[in-house]
């Protein structure tokens, strides 16, 4: 495999993208295009297929079906870790975090996509100095607000060029969550294409510059955040299309 | 004081040979998650290939060396990932339990087939050079096995610590997506892991080798090995590479003590087993000691739709049709398939007590046949070599008592620990037990005779497998209407949810020690039944591996059906009468057919009875189950929502 890396922002398209597991079909068909340096926020009830849609994207799960191009990256099969080191930086839902391992032994996890290890721990113990005082605790131990951090850091190293988000804010406090969301809003504006999928809509729509509903395993609109906003309300409530 | 310091250091590095052999297991389990069952089948392939080089063809100790430890050992490593292990990632305990356990059936048949039984040994290293420690005669190899026990710790401990590779194979188990979201791929890590623990097995395997001095290279012993090596590692609960290191010596002193100070204490007809028995003891005393494990709290699916349990009706038509074509094929059948059919029969019932245990609720036993031992062994001591119904009912007593005191200390944690305890008690059993001579005649067996009922004779050997056909309708019967009461549900509860099951207040322990007692006794029914057509039980019916293959067989053809074993008796049976026809290299075959059926393990976790497409297809009213209607894996399901 011929090492490709993105070497700016760029844009995604996906188009008429369907993803089963096993048999069960999630994604029926999905169009979207997220413009280079945008910042996307993919809305939806539960079960719309968001999360599955980010699994498709950052190659952990093999789409059935469409057309998917990530910037000029051309990868005949987009595998996660290729993905990955070509500067694709997906945080999972849940916590993005080894549990078992030390938060340490975490950040040199994160430094397989080709910094350091010492300049790993230099960048993500200045913008968290908690994670420097818990280095040797495993990182499952930590609070959740910690662990996020810990997952989140992630995205500052390597220089990513693309950033998938999978509801960063689940469980945590809001005043963690608006530090959260801040960084993000940070590392959209020096040049990444960030894709975010977040329950809670209007902290979404606060970071967002560009939004999509998705209901069913399809996106049925795509527009300004703040007029996606005001239609993922009506549709929540109306419960469907 | 000169004698203890003989007895410490040859403690000490038999020792060191465990903590190699343990250690290589943790590195597997911890990377893998599989417990590798073939760990000391590797560890005897590898001896034997060694010797093969290093004695038959006559190559340098040290090119046979890289050659078994460094190309062999990684090459067979990077075979048995990428054909069976790759699939096992996050499968149930069972499934992987039993895919190493047909790799080490599939090692064994090897073995056999390419080295004939004769004597072989290695030399030591360095023969013959010694040095004196505290008047005692230290031999240069004692001194490198020991060096290389403490440098492969140290090396391990460093690798895992401070390298990144190292960590990332810690990462894997964690949480192998996350891995490749970071860059590595967890499929490269987890191979790691099986070619590292491939190497230590061999490692192990080639220093412990010239020890068997009097023996030789010995493919029972060397793959008991493993053994040795998990109840080690089980100090360190199978994760702490230290504590299994430590583990390793302790046991190794442990056993050199016990051969040289417990004759003269303990029955002289055990004196020779000592060896053998140590690791068992060790085991079942770290299992004691062992904190109990949290209660896995969220149920999984295991299988994509679990096979239809037939009714009452269904039961009664399919057992009648069952006893009507058993009595057709005794019109057809020659008089020695007879006896083997027959025989098959009786396995199936020990068969009947897995799909209790293992298929409904989930536990694994890797004993079966002992208690099938047990079971004809009272009822021969009862009835004197005859047969009573007395007989019967003791022995189903005395099988469900001990079954009850075997699963006790590992019932209350995991799934592995209760195999592991299992088949450490086959071991102990058929060493110390059914072919230990006081027991068990000398190259004999002792008379069982066959169970009758009033006004019908027995003597024939036609009536007797219409009679164990019976039997075995009646078995089927009485399990699938366990499955469909209160009770049944409860154990399938129980299989599914722990934590759920202790939450609605029934007691997951006594429920779990209840179906074991209850699975050891139909065992022993069906011992006794084997037992009747040969009229005999013999050292050889009860063999440790015969356990296995029986697990394996049944497993293979659908350890959630009635059919599934009984097919898997009948394979079990018949499978050796097909290959004393074949050349010599065949006797490993039967190992070798049941050890590639792991091969189907890997893509049919619920054996072939279920299977769609035989349903559809061989429509038999008691081989019909239902078609399923989705297939799901459970990889699949953690992820929706």
């Amino acid at each position: 495999m011929s090492a490709q890396l993105l070497t700016q922002a760029p844009s995604i398209t996906m188009t008429g993208v369907k993803a089963a597991y096993g048999r069960i079909e999630v994604l029926h068909g999905v169009d979207l295009s997220v413009p280079a340096g945008s910042v996307l926020a993919l809305l939806g009830p539960n079960g719309a297929g968001k999360s599955t849609l980010l699994k498709v994207l950052s190659g952990r799960l093999e789409e059935t079906a469409g057309e998917i191009a990530i910037g000029e990256l051309t990868f005949k099969h987009r595998t996660a870790e290729a993905l990955a080191r070509a500067g694709v930086c997906s945080i999972p839902e849940g916590r993005g975090i080894f549990p078992n391992l030390s938060v340490h032994d975490n950040l040199v996890m994160w430094s397989y996509r080709g910094e350091s290890i010492a300049r790993v721990q230099e960048v993500a113990y200045q913008r968290f100095p908690k994670l420097k005082e818990r280095r040797r605790q495993l990182a499952g131990t930590l609070s959740g607000g910690e662990q996020q951090m810990l997952a989140i850091s992630r995205a500052l190293i390597g220089d990513p060029k693309v950033l998938f988000l999978d509801e960063i804010s689940m469980g945590l406090a809001p005043l963690v969550v608006a530090e959260l969301y801040e960084l993000v809003q940070q590392i959209a504006s020096g040049g990444v294409t960030v894709l975010l999928v977040e329950q809670f809509v209007s902290t979404a729509i606060s970071v967002a510059t560009d939004a999509a509903i998705m209901i069913h395993g399809k996106i049925i609109a795509s527009g300004s955040p703040e007029e996606m906003g005001e239609t993922a309300k009506r549709v929540y409530l109306d419960g469907g299309e | 004081m000169t004698t203890f310091l003989t007895f410490t250091i040859i403690g000490v590095v038999s020792g060191a040979i465990f903590s190699i052999t343990a250690m290589g297991l943790v590195v597997t389990y911890t990377t893998t998650g599989v417990f590798n069952f073939s760990h000391g089948a590797v560890a005897m392939f590898c001896a034997f290939s060694y010797w093969q080089l290093n004695q038959s063809w006559g190559w340098p100790s040290w090119i046979s060396l890289i050659v078994v430890l460094f190309i062999e050992a990684p090459l067979i490593a990077i075979f048995v990932e990428e054909a069976f292990m790759k699939r096992l990632f996050g499968a149930s305990v069972v499934r992987s339990l039993m895919v190493t356990l047909g790799l080490l059936l599939i090692l064994v048949g090897l073995a056999q087939a390419i080295w004939a039984p004769e004597i072989r040994s290695l030399p030591e290293y360095f023969s013959g050079s010694s040095l004196q420690l505290f008047d005692v005669n230290v031999t240069y190899h004692q001194l490198v096995v020991v060096a290389v026990a403490i440098a492969v710790a140290v090396l391990l401990r460093l690798y895992f610590q401070n390298f990144r590779s190292g960590i990332a194979m810690r990462a894997v188990v964690d949480d192998p997506e996350l891995l490749s979201l970071a860059g590595v791929s967890p499929r490269r890590m987890s191979r790691l892991g099986w070619i590292i623990g491939f190497f230590l097995a061999a490692l192990a395997g080639i220093l412990i080798s010239p020890e068997l001095s009097v023996s030789g290279l010995d493919v029972n012993l060397l793959t008991l090995l493993v053994v040795n090596g998990y109840a080690a590692a089980i100090l360190g609960r199978l994760r702490n590479l230290p504590w299994t290191f430590a583990g390793g010596i302790i046991l190794g002193l442990a056993e050199s003590y016990a051969i040289g100070y417990l004759p003269g204490h303990i029955p002289t007809n055990l004196v020779s087993q000592i060896g053998l028995l140590t690791p068992v003891v060790f085991l079942f005393v770290a299992l004691l000691l062992l904190p109990s494990a949290r209660l896995r709290a969220i149920g999984r699916l295991t299988v994509s739709t679990p096979p239809k349990v037939a009714s009452l009706a269904q039961s009664l038509r399919g057992g009648v049709a069952f006893v009507i074509v058993a009595w057709l094929a005794t019109l057809v059948l020659s008089a020695s398939l007879i006896g083997s059919v027959t025989q098959g029969i009786a396995l199936g019932i020990v068969g009947l007590s897995l799909v209790l245990l293992t298929g409904y609720t989930g536990q694994v036993s890797l004993c079966q046949l002992t208690f099938m031992g047990i079971g004809a062994y009272t009822m021969s001591q009862v009835a004197n070599g005859g047969a009573s119904w007395w007989g019967l009912i003791i022995g189903i007593i005395i099988c469900a008592g001990v079954g009850a005191l075997i699963a006790l200390p590992a019932l209350r944690l995991q799934g592995l620990y209760l195999a592991l305890a299992t088949l450490a008690f086959a071991q102990a059993a058929y060493y110390g037990f059914f072919s230990n001579i006081s027991f068990i005649p000398q190259g004999g067996a002792i008379k069982v005779g066959r169970l009758g009922i009033p006004w019908v004779s027995m003597s024939g050997d036609k009536a007797y497998l219409v009679f164990t056909a019976v039997a075995f309708a009646l078995a089927a019967i009485g399990v699938l209407a366990v499955r469909r009461s209160k009770w049944g549900r409860r154990l399938v509860a129980l299989n599914d949810s722990p934590a759920a099951f202790a939450t609605l207040g029934m007691n997951p322990t006594v429920s779990k020690m209840m179906v074991f007692a209850a699975s050891a006794a139909l065992a022993g029914v069906g011992g006794i039944l084997f037992a009747g057509q040969s009229l005999a039980l013999s050292a050889l019916d009860v063999q440790m591996f015969a356990s296995l293959e029986i697990v394996l067989f049944v497993t293979i053809f659908g350890i959630r059906t009635t059919q599934g074993a009984l097919l898997g008796g009948l394979a079990a049976a018949l499978l050796p009468l097909a290959s004393s026809h074949l050349p010599p290299w065949g006797v490993g075959a039967t190992g070798i057919v049941a050890g590639v059926g792991i091969a189907l393990m890997a893509n049919v976790p619920d054996g072939i009875v279920p299977i769609p497409w035989i349903n559809r297809n061989i429509r038999i009213p008691y081989l019909s189950t239902p078609r399923s209607s989705m297939n799901l894996d459970t990889k699949d399901l953690n992820v929706v929502g």
